[in-house]
């Protein structure tokens, strides 16, 4: 593929709670990392992508903010928000730039700086939801673990294991929010937030920074002898389905399937994953809808140790949204990132054997997004 | 429609649903297509099934049956409701699934597949005096039908 897409460098802002910080700051340490990692200087950098929600910062105009202070050269800077999905889908942007031969280059930068608490839906005015306390962001992910536990039996602990699980992994990622083991039984009796899901099953607000320098194939031969390329990806926006909010993130079945086409690949064939658990519900339901396992098997396929480093199917790797942290326009690079240093065999401790394939799977309020990468 | 004490009961949000004047069981407002059939929560312009534009006002039926459910447990600020307290998505009987809030189902009872209908809640006393209201689902009461 002499017309490929090659990620050539990958670079983090650790994720936690930086009140000292400001995004410039976060952004500037990963685009940095970044450009160190691919062996270039920001004057190589042909287009610049900023993924972003909210927050502190700049309300206008964030992304030419960000990169004027790595450099001004007149490149075209866009910024993109999909919410927990924005900075996946400026890479999907990013590639298409790169595909399309109008850059050479591109970096994508994903920042957060997040409030305290609770993710909530809307404002805090006198509408209906919030006056009935139906905009809680935990119930959106609970009401689905529900329905999957009437309908297949899923059992609480099964969500719980999730946890567990990434726990451990993030104990072996210096950029990891946090980075403690906990057991079953720990994550089972903290306090019920929206039931099944206890509180050390829900990510934590963080800030933090991604940045990820995609490059054409003819551009990347110049500078690695062994790239990883950005194979396939596809994204998507929610399906009418009788009104029912639960897929409000977008339909990742669909997205995916169009993804393993692009690539010319199945399920079968991912080595290693990276995808959106904000809640634990999120791994089994999306280990399904990737068609690893049958529909209604997540379940027991995680509880059995079906998603560890060393199981059938790695997930989250480096600890997921659930322990890594969820700064939201930060975490589809954070995926990324994390595929890009298992494909070369860089991840230490976490490092997935006979790995050559990697998907990341990144949702947002509005949407998803599905991108596969392989050596 | 007249509360007792001779206050209007008025929506908190107008459009939301209607107060039927013989007293039946208040309808959250839709839409329906008079292509297709398709009927629709809320007011759409355009149809999802046929694309036709223009879709007429349907009130939707007032009973459903509990599509899922949680129990939230930590208090949000500004809502009405206290902590713990069920919350979830209902089917109503002509198709739409909407968000629903329950009102006396207790967080342990509520199950999925619970038969359950529309009520009207008190929210405020608006500067007339009149009751302002807002929607909500209960256990159905066969009985009373
Ligand atoms: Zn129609």
């Amino acid at each position: 593929m002499s017309d490929g897409v090659v990620v050539l460098g990958v670079g983090l802002h650790p994720f936690g709670r930086f009140p000292e910080l400001t995004i410039d700051d976060l952004a500037r340490e990963a685009a940095l990392a970044a450009l160190d990692d691919a062996g270039i200087t920001f004057r190589e950098i042909e287009a610049g992508l900023v993924g972003r929600v909210g927050g502190t910062g700049p309300p206008v105009g964030v992304g030419t903010h960000l990169f004027a202070q790595l450099g001004q050269h007149g490149i075209p800077v866009t910024n993109v928000e999909l919410a927990c999905g924005s900075s996946s889908r400026a890479l999907m942007h990013a590639a298409d730039m790169i595909r399309a031969g109008t850059a050479d280059t591109a970096m994508v930068i994903g920042v957060e700086k997040m409030e305290r608490g609770m993710l909530r839906v809307g404002g805090a005015s006198e509408n209906y939801a919030s006056l009935m306390g139906l905009n809680v962001m935990p119930a959106a992910y609970a009401m689905r673990a529900q329905r999957h536990m009437a309908d297949y039996g899923t059992k609480p602990e099964h969500f719980a294991q999730v946890s567990v699980k990434s726990h451990r992994n993030a104990m072996s990622n210096p950029f990891a929010q946090y980075r403690i083991a906990i057991t079953l039984e720990e994550v089972l009796n903290s306090r019920m937030v929206c039931d099944p899901i206890t509180l050390y099953q829900c990510c934590p607000t963080s800030d933090g920074a991604s940045a990820v320098i995609l490059a054409s194939e003819a551009f990347a031969r110049t500078h690695t002898a062994s790239p990883v390329f950005m194979r396939a990806w596809a994204g998507g926006s929610p399906v009418y389905d009788n009104g029912r909010e639960g897929e409000g993130e977008g339909p990742t079945s669909l997205v995916a399937k169009r993804a393993y086409e692009r690539a010319g690949i199945g399920p079968g064939d991912i080595d290693v994953t990276q995808l959106h658990d904000a809640f634990t519900p999120g791994e089994i339901l999306t280990i399904e809808d990737l068609g690893y396992v049958p529909r209604g098997q997540g379940g027991p396929f995680v509880f059995e140790g079906g998603t560890e480093i060393t199981g059938e199917r790695p997930v989250n790797t480096d600890g997921g949204l659930l322990s890594r942290g969820h700064p939201m326009g930060a975490t589809g690079g954070a995926m990324v990132t994390e595929i890009v240093r298992q494909l070369r065999r860089q991840a230490g401790e976490r490092q997935v054997r006979n790995c050559r394939t990697g998907l990341a799977q990144n949702a947002g309020i509005g949407g998803v997004n599905v991108l596969v990468f392989s050596t | 429609m007249v509360a007792a004490g001779g206050t209007q009961r008025v929506p908190l949000r107008e459009g939301t649903f209607t107060i039927p004047e013989d007293g039946g069981p208040p309808r959250l407002c839709g839409t329906r297509c008079p292509s297709c059939g398709a009927t629709y929560a809320g007011q759409r312009v355009i149809c999802l099934g046929c694309a036709r534009r223009g879709l007429e006002p349907h009130a939707l039926s007032p009973s459903g049956t509990v599509w899922t459910f949680t129990i939230v447990r930590q208090q949000p600020p500004g809502s009405i409701m206290k902590a713990p307290y069920p919350i979830g998505q209902v089917a109503l009987d002509d198709g739409p699934i909407v968000a629903a809030a329950f009102i006396d189902i207790a967080p342990e009872d509520v199950r999925i597949g619970m038969p359950v209908e529309m009520t009207l809640v008190p929210i405020r006393k608006d500067d007339n005096g009149n009751e302002v209201v807002a929607h909500a689902f209960r256990r159905r009461k066969e009985a009373a039908r």
